[in-house]
């Protein structure tokens, strides 16, 4: 066979795609022939370098993230994880409850109050010490409920802040 | 060499997503993107425009899998639609006159053209070589390598036969070695330093 034939046939030998013959024949050649040699180092060569083509390939968390701007998934996801957060939940909480706190301070001071009282009428302990309870609530005005109200919402404020801080890094 | 989805999986998956299930399209083009990005690449030969084309072809089969029946494999139906949607890419490239010897100018360099010359990435170089392969030998190739198909799974994928599959790579590997042996760089330039 001439070099050019080996030449040919020499890609198939590297795959172990040629008849028990041809193999013998390139076989029989290589071992006579230094330039087909060569060639043959070349293929083998060319094929790791074919195989590193892999790595090319861009990965799939890049592509996918594409898509979902494109489809808007990205969008929804954002949303979903902002406001479905758990600090953005107790945030949420803080507030329902300040505002209940706020807005009915008088009605649940008297409550208390009345409550106290219906304990007091069963129990001496039962009633100093719900007394003091009730005591302590009469002395709970706006100013000191928004203050506490405040607080809550500012620890729950820099929560958020830092969960938003590290969600947008990702 | 496995199957890309085990056929009942594959089903099952194109069901779910026929019905909206966003995870199953998802596991469908994950699965199939390598398959994917390699037949964009290998129509464009340009990593841009591939990475562009691929989100082009995500679209298509997002549209498109409702009507998909069944009749050829889920892997040929896709196929067919990035090899389409690659050749789309590539008429628009020829409209706006952009040779395929420029494109493979601009990727080698990015852009740069001092950067074109000094670099010494091997397969970039010899991404530039197979730029210049016909489109059968050029899919087959990345399919193969880059895809990591076997040789059956690309004859059924191009719906060609698998002799076929292997004249194509077996041809385009040795014009490969041609062109990278008269680019000065036989063997040395292509997989060692």
């Amino acid at each position: 066979m001439s070099c050019t034939r080996i030449d040919e046939l020499l890609p198939p030998y590297l795959d172990g795609d040629l008849s028990a013959a041809d193999r013998a024949e390139v076989d029989r050649h290589l071992a006579a022939c230094e330039k087909c040699r060569r060639s043959l180092a070349e293929y083998e060569r060319l094929e790791r370098s074919l195989f590193a083509l892999r790595r090319t390939v861009p990965s799939w968390k890049t592509a996918e993230t594409r898509l979902d701007e494109r489809l808007g998934f990205g969008r929804r996801k954002a949303f979903t994880r902002i406001f479905l957060s758990a600090p953005a939940v107790a945030g949420l909480a803080t507030a329902a409850l300040g505002f209940v706190l706020i807005s009915r301070a008088e009605r649940l001071a008297a409550a208390f109050e009345r409550f106290g009282s219906l304990l007091a009428g069963r129990s001496q302990i039962i009633a100093s010490a719900s007394g003091g309870i009730v005591e302590s609530l009469s002395r709970l005005d706006i100013l000191v409920l928004s203050s506490i109200y405040a607080l809550l919402t500012f620890a729950i404020l820099l929560a958020n802040a830092r969960f938003v801080l590290r969600w947008g890094r990702r | 060499m496995e199957e890309c989805l085990p056929l009942y999986r594959e089903r099952s998956l194109i069901e779910m997503a026929k019905r909206g299930n966003d995870r199953a399209f998802r596991s469908i083009l994950e699965e199939h993107y390598p398959l994917i990005y390699s037949v964009v690449h290998g129509v464009l030969q340009n990593r841009t425009e591939a990475e562009d084309a691929v989100q082009e072809v995500f679209i298509r089969i997002y549209r498109g899998l409702p009507e998909f029946r069944g009749a050829s494999k889920l892997s040929t139906w896709i196929y067919r639609i990035a090899r389409n949607e690659a050749l789309n890419a590539l008429g628009k490239r020829r409209r706006s006159h952009i040779s395929l010897d420029e494109c493979a100018e601009l990727r080698s360099g990015d852009g740069n053209p001092e950067a074109a010359v000094s670099r010494t990435d091997e397969s970039r170089l010899l991404e530039r070589h197979m730029a210049r392969l016909d489109e059968p030998q050029r899919i087959a190739l990345d399919l193969r390598y880059r895809g990591d198909k076997s040789y059956e799974e690309i004859a059924e994928i191009m719906e060609i036969p698998v002799g076929t599959v292997k004249t194509h790579i077996h041809r385009g590997k040795a014009e490969l070695r041609r062109m990278m042996a008269r680019s000065g760089a036989p063997g040395k330039g292509i997989g060692e330093s």
